[in-house]
């Protein structure tokens, strides 16, 4: 069965859907600064924050101050709106079409529980709306609500940095066995106290501007966000009138199972992932012809996913770059973010470039596309997604 | 193709990694906090790794370690042949949050440790399961509150059913702390209901054998706000497998308390009607407990055998003698679950 993609919705540092997203991309403009919006000590982390307030997300949604959308919710419903206007999913609906809605994040919420939760932890204090908060799938459940009965069931993949991809092959998996004819599917999460001192304990933010794949890289940059692919079976393309953009062809799940928090030297798990999806949608190494690496910027993610990709790729290593250095580290939406961005370059035959690459990584006998290309027909593209444990996907676009 | 479930583990507010709950369950008052049972970790973890780890991370790996074990010929080589975790929690390492968000909040974001951080995330679970298991397969999360282990069942079976897999752990692991408890009692969450800790695995193969528990049949996830949509979705998933609403013998509720007239009035009205069983009066009200649901209609069913204590109080009617096919309901906001479970011929 041949699964297509009939819509993208995206917002992130570098703007509020694919028009300002790709503007963005092609002009090599990143949107990574310092924090304004969350209320943090640590102002002076560079963070790739979405640039509207909470109160302009409310506008933008119409949504009044209602206080069970979080910031991810928020980022996510206007995310999903564009996906689901651009299929026209309402004329699916309209025809009978089961619609899923599968939305990844791992702290969703968490910026109103790390504010409310000395409130929450004193018997005195009777504030509980938002306690729900906590349920991370609470997220999920608000943005569904928000299209009112457009979708048949909704839940919430969370496996890290991975959890968005992780939605797209779940969503994938459901029509594929018949169990819904689409699936709106992706990922959002926005930045937190939580995400951003967890990731500060690490010691794997970068004071600077990330470097993803050079030789002087010294951690990634958190950014926020959300993107969402609306999948279809190509007899629903048809009955609704929605207009393919390219083919989910393939995609693996593997896990590295080799340590809580780093990944195997070798990229045992992402090395299995990116096989798996090649192998689903029968292609050779030498058909891919552009990776969105993972490519966090942190010295042990770049070299254990570049030494995967080297023992995939041999000497002949396809285009790759990484787009965080544009966004920041999406986290959670991040498979959700990057495989928009792999569809409009496809689209638009252009190779994203990965900013800040100078020096190359010893170990490594590639080079990051470092600067951006133009008119190359991209057929097959690869967008990989690892999270924390070793939760690792490869999904596979073609034309 | 059938998938039939070979081994199941639990560690709960019941005696842990046992089956006594069936005959003889420790009774539990209402609105009260219930910790977890332990079992003796010494067996499964070094000193060091005890110390890292928290509970709800140690009895995780006890239930899954353990239903690895008891799969019997559904695993040739052990976790060798162990080709996929799929796992639902719907606060994840809670303990780990609440200690990393306090140490935050009372150090002003200053001098913090990774440690409950990395712990703190929902996929820690799955993955540390993963590395202790070595296995390298499919590996996912659902975080979806109380339909979280209803997720992850949900995605097994379609592994199954696109030939991706032959066999998969599926687990469920949630821990209400007793900080975490005063938070929930805020809320209408817990009321009227036992308080209830989970750690679940199932060991859910597309062979069958001799130790098998039962078969599962098929399920669904339906998101709706109307009676007449539930009803139309049970009759598609009954239709689907052959099956009429009479050949339930059984229908497996979410109640926590044991007059739930709303519960009632679905199974009546879009459930076919069936007599009801319930669990939470045992195990607990906590996000996984539906899995709990799963758990005790396929020991009834490996028994053929439903002891009157699950038998929901005010059901009309008796339950058969011998269960064949059991129903397992589950509800979360706007979203039920149905999932069949057959007796082995």
């Amino acid at each position: 069965m041949s699964l297509q993609i009939t819509g993208t919705g995206i917002i992130s540092a570098i703007g509020n859907g694919t028009g300002q997203t790709l503007m963005n991309l092609l002009d090599k403009k990143h949107g990574i600064s310092s924090i304004r919006y969350l209320q943090t000590i640590h102002k002076e982390i560079p963070c790739g924050e979405v640039k509207y307030s909470n109160g302009q997300l409310h506008s933008m949604l119409g949504i009044g101050n209602n206080t069970e959308f979080s910031r991810s919710a928020m980022l996510g419903a206007i995310a999903v709106r564009q996906a689901v206007e651009q299929a026209h999913l309402e004329e699916a609906r309209k025809q009978g079409a089961r619609i899923a809605f599968i939305s990844g994040t791992t702290v969703g919420g968490m910026e109103i529980c790390e504010q409310l939760y000395t409130a929450f932890t004193d018997p005195q204090d009777n504030r509980k709306d938002q306690i729900p908060q906590f349920l991370c799938g609470n997220c999920a459940d608000v943005i569904a609500d928000y299209f009112g009965d457009m979708f048949c069931m909704a839940t919430t993949p969370s496996t890290a940095c991975s959890s968005a991809s992780g939605a797209i092959i779940l969503g994938a998996e459901l029509i594929k066995s018949g169990y819904v004819d689409i699936a709106v599917a992706g990922g959002c999460e926005c930045l937190s106290k939580f995400h951003l001192n967890g990731f500060n304990s690490l010691m794997i933010l970068d004071k600077d501007l990330c470097r993803p794949f050079d030789a002087t890289r010294a951690g990634l940059n958190l950014g926020e966000g959300a993107g969402y692919l609306v999948i279809e079976s190509e007899e629903w393309t048809e009955a609704h009138k929605s207009t393919p953009l390219c083919t989910l062809a393939g995609y693996g799940n593997a896990c590295d199972a080799f340590h809580q928090t780093a990944s195997s030297p070798d990229g045992r798990g992402a090395y299995a992932a990116m096989e798996q999806a090649l192998d689903m949608a029968h292609l050779k190494p030498g058909d891919i012809d552009y990776i969105n690496a993972h490519g966090t910027g942190t010295p042990n993610n770049d070299l254990s996913e570049g030494m995967a990709v080297m023992r995939l790729f041999g000497d002949k290593v396809p285009y790759i770059s990484s787009t965080k250095s544009f966004t920041g580290h999406t986290t959670s939406a991040s498979g959700g973010v990057e495989s928009v961005i792999c569809i409009l370059a496809m689209q638009n035959s252009f190779v994203p470039a990965s900013l800040r690459f100078t020096n190359r990584i010893d170990e490594l006998t590639f080079l990051p596309t470092a600067e951006t290309i133009t008119r190359v027909r991209l057929d097959n593209v690869l967008c990989n997604a690892f999270g924390f444990g070793g939760n690792d996907t490869s999904l596979l676009f073609s034309r | 193709m059938g998938i039939y479930i070979q081994s199941i583990e639990q560690i709960s507010i019941q005696e842990p990694l046992s089956e006594k709950w069936f005959l003889s369950p420790i009774p539990y008052q209402t609105d009260t906090y219930n910790g977890f049972i332990y079992p003796d970790f010494k067996p499964y973890f070094t000193p060091i790794a005890a110390r890292r780890l928290d509970n709800l991370l140690k009895v995780s790996v006890v239930t899954a370690k353990k239903a690895i074990e008891n799969a019997g010929a559904a695993l040739e080589n052990g976790a060798e042949s162990l080709q996929g975790i799929i796992l639902g929690t719907g606060l994840g390492s809670i303990e780990m949050t609440e200690k990393f968000l306090l140490s935050m909040i009372g150090n002003n974001e200053e001098f913090l440790q990774p440690t409950a951080f990395t712990n703190s995330t929902h996929n820690t679970l799955c993955t540390l399961i993963a590395l202790t298991l070595q296995c390298q397969g499919y590996n996912t999360t659902y975080s979806h509150g109380g339909m979280s282990f209803d997720s992850a069942l949900l995605d097994s079976l379609l592994q199954f059913r696109n030939n991706r897999l032959n066999n998969v752990l599926v687990c469920a692991d949630d821990y209400i702390t007793e900080r975490f408890y005063t938070i929930l009692n805020k809320t209408d969450m817990l009321e009227s209901a036992v308080t209830g800790q989970t750690s679940l695995s199932m060991l859910l193969s597309d062979r069958k054998n001799d130790n098998s528990y039962c078969r599962l049949v098929d399920g669904e996830i339906i998101r709706c706000n109307s009676e007449e949509s539930l009803a139309k979705v049970f009759d598609r998933l009954l239709e689907r497998n052959n099956l009429s609403a009479d050949r339930i013998d059984a229908t497996v509720i979410n109640a926590s308390a044991p007059d739930n007239r709303q519960i009632m009035n679905l199974n009546s009205k879009c459930l076919g009607n069936r007599p009801m069983l319930w669990y939470k009066h045992i195990f607990g009200e906590n996000p996984c407990s539906s899995a709990f649901g799963i758990y005790v209609a396929a020991v009834c069913l490996k028994n053929r055998f439903i002891p009157a204590n699950l038998q929901y109080r005010n059901g009309s009617v008796r339950c058969t003698d011998v269960p064949k096919t059991i129903a397992v309901y589950n509800s979360y906001n706007k979203q039920h679950s149905i999932y069949l479970l057959q007796c082995l011929d």
